[in-house]
């Protein structure tokens, strides 16, 4: 059986990777963290 | 986190997830850090805030930041202001030199000749003193 791809997901897994990119060239320090104090992954 | 973490403090990601955050922050800051955290947890952005982290080196970087809360959340990103920061400690300290120096020397106008040893000397002293206590600002504005 032939599975089909949603178009939305590859448009969106393409947004992630383009997101990816700008986060991992950034100068500067980017992050998620929370309000007790630790870093999030 | 990024990359940049990585390269500006020079610990793993591993390094700084294990500890709070806070852990890295320089002792005068952790006062404004924690109220920073505070105004996030009450969900207000907070546009501008600065303050130093310890790198893996034992010095310290001046970071400049922007955040915004998500629920418990904070979304952050800051750059590394330490280089403004040194600039402007060094030209705060210029100025000051300068002012001293235009102080000093508009006491030797019209100066008697009998004066003369005793206003070198109050002069000297005063540049020694300023010396002493730059010495002192620019090590607590670094460290």
């Amino acid at each position: 059986m032939k599975r089909e791809i949603d178009p939305t997901f590859t448009r969106s897994l393409k947004t992630v990777e383009e997101l990816d990119q700008f986060f991992n060239i950034s100068l500067d320090l980017l992050c998620i963290a929370n309000t007790d104090g630790y870093f999030c992954a | 986190m990024n990359p940049a973490w990585e390269r500006i403090l020079g610990y793993t990601r591993e390094e700084l997830m294990t500890k709070r955050f806070l852990d890295f922050v320089h002792p005068d800051d952790l006062d404004s850090t924690r109220k920073t955290i505070g105004t996030l947890a009450s969900q207000h952005q907070v546009t501008f805030f600065e303050n130093r982290y310890l790198c893996r080196d034992g010095t310290y970087r001046w970071l400049q930041w922007s955040a915004a809360p998500t629920g418990n959340l904070i979304y952050a990103a800051a750059r590394n202001v330490t280089e403004h920061k040194l600039a402007e400690v060094a030209l705060g300290e210029r100025l000051r030199f300068e002012q001293l120096l235009s102080v000093l020397s508009a006491r030797f106008v019209n100066i008697s000749i009998d004066r003369m040893d005793a206003e070198i000397d109050r002069a000297l002293k005063q540049i020694l003193e300023f010396f002493k206590s730059r010495a002192m600002r620019v090590a607590s504005d670094i460290a």
